[in-house]
């Protein structure tokens, strides 16, 4: 199966009568970055969330990885990494990678190891007793960045990585994205910056929680007859 | 049921707290302190100063005038927190007013006639009053004086037994038991509804729910980890009463940490179930009048159970923190073991039992 993950007619309803997702289908391909492309309120961190198992749908079919695998499997092989970055604040650096580590299932002696190449990769380097609540907003999305990879995840969703981190290391970010694709990792990540959407290999453009286009970029701007993705959405979003 | 991830979840609380230095000062430091001042309170009793005005005219005999009441007033003895003084009407009186004494004892003209004839003498008991409370108290110990003074004069011997403490104890041997599991089940409330409302807001929560850990390992490793502190202030508690308070202790250690135990593990509970409920650290506190006050007043912490009107009296025995009270009294005080006290454990179990349900079915409720 060359799909990661497989949604069908997905459909979340938040009270009163708010369609947050509106039968919804698309399909991942493993080994990429596919990106959710759309303002904020149009369903991206709904439709990750409920793809990380931690919301229900109302309806809907969805395959994330495998059907075969229990909960707990499955979730091992997951990344997760927040919108805000959800960290144990009084904790330190170190305790918090070592946390997710642990309840992750790698072992002490790798730990070690992987704890120096993500404090390394997200450039904390030197920050490791320092505690979470004394770094800046940056530092917090870089660890929290970190701690969503520390398991070596065979599929990550990243909501919103790279608000709040300097240009330069947006760069190095999107660069260890790529390296991630090569070892085989798969990355699903949302964002509303159209430059970012750029760089994912493939693109879902959601609107009020329904699906505008999905595919690889050029397919997209191809199927709006644009030349850039900003006008590209303009041009589904307006039903032209 | 994975080990390795119920201890991660532990050993985190035990890190959050050992960064946070002054809750868990609090944590110790706010026992001690009110079990000093409750030391203080009960150890310290208050003299009461009576006065005694004797007016009796005396009956004429043979060999003279003779004061039937002089015999009493003779005999009349000091005691830690009664102090008799005798006086003239008029200045008694006067220091009443002056709030120099807190009661006066009458005895009137005829008193001694009275008795020759075996009539029942007039004795008035005169109060200050304005103190509801320090009038009742005195009232009692001037009716527990005179009856002793009475008795004496007949020569009567009145023994007294203790079937638990005796007269070493005090009212402080009575509360340090209770209070111990008090703190504990206020402090364990209050951390882990905290905590785990810092967690849902924080968005910890949600990494966790999407991660390998489930809510069994959740709460177990909350449990663990809160149980710890828990047991450590305990510990530091107990040896705090025992050995600088002085308070009397007769039963086993160990089963005073195990009733601590169940009260922990549905404290824990309790406020993982009410912290869905609260959305804010303000919400979380205004729980403490709702769930914790009203045991401190009702579970026999310090008023009597049996004296409480019917109604309330059925409110405290819904309440778990009145079962555990009754176990520590019986095994602190009165030196029970385990199986004496197993009702109130069984009923400490279902509470705790009730309690993982609710945190259970809640744990989720707002992700």
């Amino acid at each position: 199966m060359n799909d990661i993950i497989e949604v069908e007619g997905l459909t979340k309803k938040f009270p009163p009568d708010i369609y947050a997702l509106e039968n919804l289908s698309l399909k991942i391909k493993k080994g990429i970055t596919f990106g959710f492309l759309g303002p904020n309120g149009s369903g991206k961190t709904t439709l990750i969330r409920i793809l990380v198992g931690v919301l229900k749908p109302d309806s809907g079919k969805i395959r994330v990885i495998s059907d075969s695998l229990s909960w707990a499997e499955r979730s091992e092989k997951i990344g997760y990494m927040t919108q805000s970055s959800a960290l144990y604040q009084e904790l330190t650096v170190a305790e918090n990678l070592d946390f997710f580590a642990t309840i992750y299932g790698v072992s002490s002696k790798e730990k070690k190891k992987r704890i120096g190449e993500l404090l390394s990769l997200v450039k904390l380097e030197g920050k490791e007793r320092s505690a979470v609540n004394t770094l800046s907003g940056g530092m917090k999305q870089r660890l929290s960045l970190a701690t969503s990879l520390v398991h070596k995840p065979e599929l990550v969703f990243l909501d919103e990585p790279t608000v709040g981190v300097d240009p330069s290391l947006r760069v190095e970010f999107w660069d260890y994205f790529k390296k991630l694709n090569r070892e085989g990792t798969s990355i699903v990540l949302s964002t509303h910056v159209m430059d970012e959407a750029a760089r994912c290999s493939e693109l879902a453009l959601l609107r009020d929680g329904k699906l505008l286009a999905q595919g690889k970029i050029e397919g997209i701007l191809s199927q709006a007859k644009t030349k850039n993705i900003e006008e590209a959405f303009l041009k589904l979003e307006g039903g032209e | 049921m994975n080990i390795q991830r119920t201890l991660a979840v532990a050993k985190r609380i035990v890190q959050q707290f050992i960064h946070d230095r002054r809750t868990l000062g609090l944590m110790v430091v706010v026992p001690l302190l009110l079990l000093s001042i409750l030391g203080a309170l009960f150890k310290t009793a208050r003299v009461f100063e009576v006065g005694f005005v004797n007016q009796d005219n005396g009956v004429n005999t043979p060999l003279g005038n003779q004061k039937l009441s002089q015999k009493i007033e003779d005999s009349l003895k000091n005691t830690d927190n009664f102090v008799w003084q005798i006086k003239n009407l008029n200045d008694a009186e006067a220091e009443l007013k002056e709030n120099l004494l807190d009661a006066y004892v009458l005895l009137d003209k005829n008193f001694s006639s009275d008795l020759l004839n075996k009539k029942t003498p007039a004795i008035t008991i005169q109060l200050e009053g304005s103190d509801p409370n320090s009038s009742q108290q005195v009232l009692g110990l001037i009716n527990q004086k005179l009856a002793a003074l009475f008795e004496s004069q007949k020569g009567a011997e009145i023994k007294v037994y203790y079937l638990y403490g005796g007269e070493k104890f005090n009212s402080l041997d009575y509360f340090a038991p209770v209070f111990i599991a008090f703190f504990a089940f206020f402090f364990v409330f209050l951390l882990t509804s905290v905590s785990f409302l810092r967690e849902r807001n924080q968005g910890t929560f949600e990494r966790i729910f999407a991660s390998p850990v489930n809510n069994a390992e959740l709460v177990l490793g909350y449990f663990l980890g809160f149980s710890l502190f828990a047991l450590i202030q305990s510990v530091i508690v107990l040896l705090f009463t025992i050995y600088i308070l002085n308070v009397h202790f007769l039963g086993s250690i160990w089963f005073v940490f195990l009733i601590e135990l169940l009260l922990v593990v549905g404290s824990v509970n309790l406020g993982i179930f009410l912290s869905s409920f609260a959305k804010n650290e303000l919400q979380v506190v205004q729980f403490i009048p709702l769930m914790i006050v009203p045991q401190g007043l009702l579970s026999g912490l310090i008023f009597p159970i049996k004296s409480m009107p019917t109604i309330l009296q059925w409110l405290s025995w819904a309440m778990p923190l009145t079962y555990a009270n009754n176990a520590l009294r019986d095994i602190m005080i009165r030196g029970k073991d385990l199986s004496s006290v197993s009702f109130d454990i069984y009923i400490l179990l279902i509470f705790a039992i009730a309690m993982i349900i609710l945190a259970a079915i809640s744990i989720r409720k707002g992700i």
